[in-house]
């Protein structure tokens, strides 16, 4: 086991050497759509590549989100994450106190949990089609609450998972007090259980805010209009089999990648209980 | 102030039996310690009369309520937990006023109140504090703190001084007991610590495997241990508990150890109990002496030394005169001091009277 | 002091929902999963069981397992079966050698470095579409960066993405991009959570490096790697965003997985009954493998 074993020179600088590498590797193609981003077409097709924008320009971004709808995109996979993130959070808290706290005859509250579970392992290709029919006899294709509750349906189990593990590490003495104190068992939720997992929902509703931020197949089958049509659909849309705008979709592509950078540094300390719940992929 | 009535109460977790027909008083007033091993169904027990478990069968009453289906709010019990459950997003102040503030009294006559309860658990210059920034015993006097504020029927004490170090745990037993005395509300307190049960209750519950095995005060549950477990449970060191037979009121066992003068009694698998207390070292030759047998352990405890015997297969504990003085090894007479010797049947776990 | 909380016991209501409160609370998540899979998995069997007429006037008909054995029967369903197959296989398996090299590597290096880390995590969280219009950006022909770095290098310049050769290498090569951190950050979870005194007494023991990772270091991990392996391996059976954007499946059906397949039979095809049962059979196998594999690896817990 190498990190067991006294410092040596040697492997001090391979691991360094490593890190650096890694660090390049790692961040170069993000520093490449951005650099694409604010360059003039002509320096994009540059042979061989401009390395450093020459003459940096705000065109493209121009042309994506003023001259093309690409704004009403974003806005629409805005309002499509925040609606999903809450009803996620929100029906996955109390799912999850009631997993984490609550008895249930037999083995149900473990039946129960698995299921849940187990519907998040649903290859989404597989809802999919029911999902576009029942939408479709209900008039609600290219609309924002079909996406909405189609991404529940996925957020939903990862949530209350999530939430589930954060209420089990809190210890159920606090909210037995409180009871005793004189609240009652859903008022002992909201006023000691609910405010102690702050920082298990901020997780939680991070996570969910990048899963539909960052959907792509659900969105292209229920959405064929700007109407409710959401960002990676948008840019999807500019890359056809003649021609890709390059530039455009540069911008809008890191553009998609800017909240998600952010949001990625709030969550650090949540990562990996959010990924072994399967949380990053959509 | 109100009693606390168990009539036939029993308390299942699935198929495990925790508390089974229990029947039980506990007076107004009155400072009752539930006393047992972990696992006896002590907490469990109190715990019901929170409304934190379900009773599966049988009633519970506070005063000449029936509360077999109140929510734990409607109770008016205050409890104080061993993990001490401070809401660690609070500070002190809203600690101790939370009950208060659930309560909906208004905020000056809180602040007033929680000042109050400050001042008598000395914690008035810690208000703005959050728990995390106490100690120990400071977090434990905030518990205190929140279960006294509204005067409650009852107070629920769940292994309250468990966390705290020794020294602590002595002073705060005082307070504690103190306390109780002034505010006279009726107390349930849980331990497995004897010492605590035998210093702060008017009346000692000692359970075991969900039952009571005998109710008194402490100098009954001591004096006159009505059970096996009671006997050995209580005492520390504990009870003496030597197996062997008694024929036409003889004792004898398979160790050596010979006491008469119990009475006409018979019984095939006797247990005979005697403290170390009760036990006294005699002179060479004395021809009272209980049993003669070589010292395995000698033991300075300071105000009296424990001397222990290799009676057979069995230990004999002897709590001797502090300036004993004996080797490995050396044989020693023993007497038993007379009455003070118990005869209990293996069988039946119970006392035989003679 | 006495405080009284108002009424004696309470309203009934409060009793009641208090009572119920196990099931309230439960109640909206279960109803809304309920509706969202069960449904589905209804309709999926019943129209893959049918014949379903692009006429909306007209009935279905029943089709039995017709459906079922045009699988055996359908190369574009075969190959779309094998390229799935040898992707999950080159692409997990190398994220998984690269995440645990460089766990191994790092682990004692980077654990305080918090800041780092979050920057190495950054490829996975990122949207698919931007990941794969970057690579696309990357393999260009004639002005990607890749290719000139192999002109750099004196190399012949490649399609890469186009290429009916290279194409499926460089989609995994961007699936491993964006998802060898997944297996680096478990597996760096992993290796801080083991005990340090079996290290100890191996060492005490006599055990080299390479011994103490066999016998402690890989035990200790196995459940951590079989995790990571499975959730990699649920998402690579279902891999469709990259392929779309980056490849469209192609050149000649080269990248052309199980969902990109079934999105066309489903949307382009318009043949929702066939759609379903390919659909019915990717569910089915991930479900098997999934369970065979919980039970093989002992998961349960």
């Amino acid at each position: 086991m190498a990190h067991r074993r006294k410092s040596i020179g040697i492997q001090r600088i391979a691991a360094y050497a490593t890190i650096a590498a890694a660090l390049v590797v790692t961040l170069f193609p993000v520093y490449w759509i951005a650099a694409n981003s604010f360059k003039y077409d002509i320096d994009i097709f540059s042979i061989p590549p401009q390395w450093i924008p020459a003459n940096p320009t705000s065109k493209h971004y121009h042309a994506a989100f003023v001259e093309r709808p690409f704004l009403i995109y974003a806005l629409n996979s805005l309002i499509i994450a925040v609606s999903t993130t809450l009803v996620s959070v929100v029906f996955g808290s109390l799912a999850g106190y009631a997993l984490a706290r609550f008895q249930y005859p037999g083995r149900w509250r473990y039946q129960i949990s698995f299921w849940i579970l187990s519907t998040r392992m649903m290859p989404p290709i597989v809802t999919i089609i029911p999902l576009y029919i029942a939408f479709n006899h209900l008039g609600m294709l290219n609309t924002k609450p079909a996406v909405i509750i189609a991404y529940t349906a996925f957020n939903l189990p990862f949530a209350t998972w999530m939430m589930k593990s954060y209420f089990q590490d809190l210890p159920v003495e606090l909210e037995e007090a409180a009871m005793v104190d004189g609240d009652t068992r859903w008022g002992a939720f909201l006023h000691v259980a609910l405010p102690l997992a702050r920082p298990g929902l901020a997780a939680t509703a991070i996570f969910c805010l990048i899963i539909s931020w960052n959907e792509f197949l659900l969105a292209l089958i229920l959405t064929l209009t700007e109407r409710s049509q959401t960002l990676p659909i948008g840019i999807a849309g500019r890359v056809t089999q003649y021609n890709t705008y390059w530039g455009e979709i540069s911008a809008a592509g890191f553009t998609a990648c800017i909240p998600i950078m952010i949001f990625a540094f709030v969550v650090q300390k949540h990562l990996v209980r959010g990924i072994s719940f399967g949380a990053v992929k959509g | 102030m109100a009693s606390v009535v168990f009539q036939d109460v029993v308390k299942m977790f699935g198929t495990f039996t925790a508390v089974s027909d229990l029947n039980l008083e506990v007076r107004d007033k009155e400072f009752l310690v539930l006393l047992g091993p972990s696992g006896c169904g002590k907490t469990t027990t109190m715990r019901m009369v929170a409304g934190l478990e379900e009773v599966t069968a049988g009633e519970i009453f506070i005063g000449s309520d029936r509360v077999n289906d109140v929510l734990p709010k409607y109770r008016d019990v205050a409890m104080v937990f061993q993990s001490y459950a401070l809401y660690p997003h609070l500070s002190v102040a809203d600690n101790i006023g939370y009950p208060l503030k659930i309560r909906k009294v208004p905020q000056d006559k809180q602040r007033q109140m929680v000042m109050e309860v400050a001042r008598r658990v000395e914690l008035d210059g810690l208000l703005d504090r959050l728990p995390k920034q106490l100690s120990g015993g400071q977090r434990q006097r905030v518990a205190l703190a929140r279960a006294i504020i509204r005067t409650p029927k009852v107070f629920l004490m769940d292994e309250p001084l468990s966390n705290l170090d020794a020294k602590l745990r002595v002073q705060m037993r005082a307070e504690l007991k103190h306390l109780q005395h002034e505010l006279q509300v009726t107390t349930i307190y849980v331990t497995h610590d004897q010492i605590e049960a035998m210093t702060l209750a008017h009346r000692v519950a000692v359970m075991n495997k969900g039952v009571i095995e005998q109710l008194g005060t402490p100098k009954e549950i001591y004096n006159d241990p009505r059970t096996l477990f009671v006997a050995g449970f209580i005492g520390s060191p504990p009870m003496n508990l030597i197996d062997g037979e008694v024929k036409d009121g003889v004792f004898t066992s398979l160790g050596g150890v010979r006491a008469d003068g119990l009475g006409s009694a018979n019984v095939a698998s006797a247990v005979l109990g005697v403290r170390p207390e009760d036990i006294h070292v005699l002179p060479a030759g004395s021809e009272t002496a209980n049993i003669v047998a070589p010292i395995y352990s000698v033991e300075l405890t300071g105000e009296s030394t424990l001397v222990t015997l290799r009676a057979g297969a069995a230990l004999l504990t002897v709590r001797a005169d502090k300036n004993f003085v004996g080797d490995f090894d050396q044989m020693v007479e023993v007497g038993f001091a007379p009455g003070r010797v118990f005869l209990f049947d293996r069988q039946s776990q119970d006392r035989v009277d003679f | 002091m006495t405080v009284s909380i108002g009424a004696k016991f309470g309203n009934s209501f409060e009793r009641w929902f208090e009572r119920h409160l196990r099931v309230l609370m439960l109640a909206p998540a279960m109803l809304v999963l309920l509706t969202l899979t069960i449904f589905p998995s209804i309709y999926m069997i019943v129209a893959a069981a049918t014949r379903i007429s692009p006429n909306p006037d007209l009935p279905w008909q029943f089709a039995g397992a017709d459906n079922f054995l045009r699988l055996l029967t359908d190369e574009q369903f075969h190959v779309g079966l094998w390229n799935t197959l040898v992707f999950t296989v080159f692409a997990v398996g190398t994220e998984f050698l690269l995440g645990l090299g460089l766990a191994l590597l790092l682990d004692r290096y980077i654990r305080r470095l918090n800041f780092l880390k979050t920057i190495l995590m950054l490829p996975m969280m990122l949207p698919p579409v931007a990941v794969a219009i970057t690579w696309k950006l990357i393999y260009e022909p004639q002005f990607g960066v890749l290719n000139e770095i192999m002109f750099r290098l004196g190399l012949p310049l490649q399609a890469w993405a186009g290429d009916v050769r290279l194409a499926m290498f460089s989609v995994i090569v961007a699936d491993v991009w964006q998802w060898t951190p997944f297996m680096f950050l478990l597996m760096l979870a992993g290796l801080a959570s083991l005990p340090d005194e079996p290290y100890e007494a191996a060492a005490i023991d006599g055990a080299s490096a390479w011994r103490q990772f066999w016998d402690l270091t890989l035990p200790f991990l196995k459940p951590i790697i079989a995790i990571a392996l499975l959730l990699r391996i649920m998402d690579t059976l279902r891999l469709f965003d990259l392929v779309f954007i980056l490849t469209g499946g192609g050149p000649a059906d080269r990248t052309k997985t199980l969902s990109l397949y079934i999105y066309q039979v489903a949307y382009r095809f318009a043949d929702p009954s066939y759609a379903a049962a390919i659909s019915l059979f990717v569910l089915f196998t991930t479900v098997a493998f999934s369970t065979w594999f919980i039970k093989r690896m002992r998961l349960a817990d």
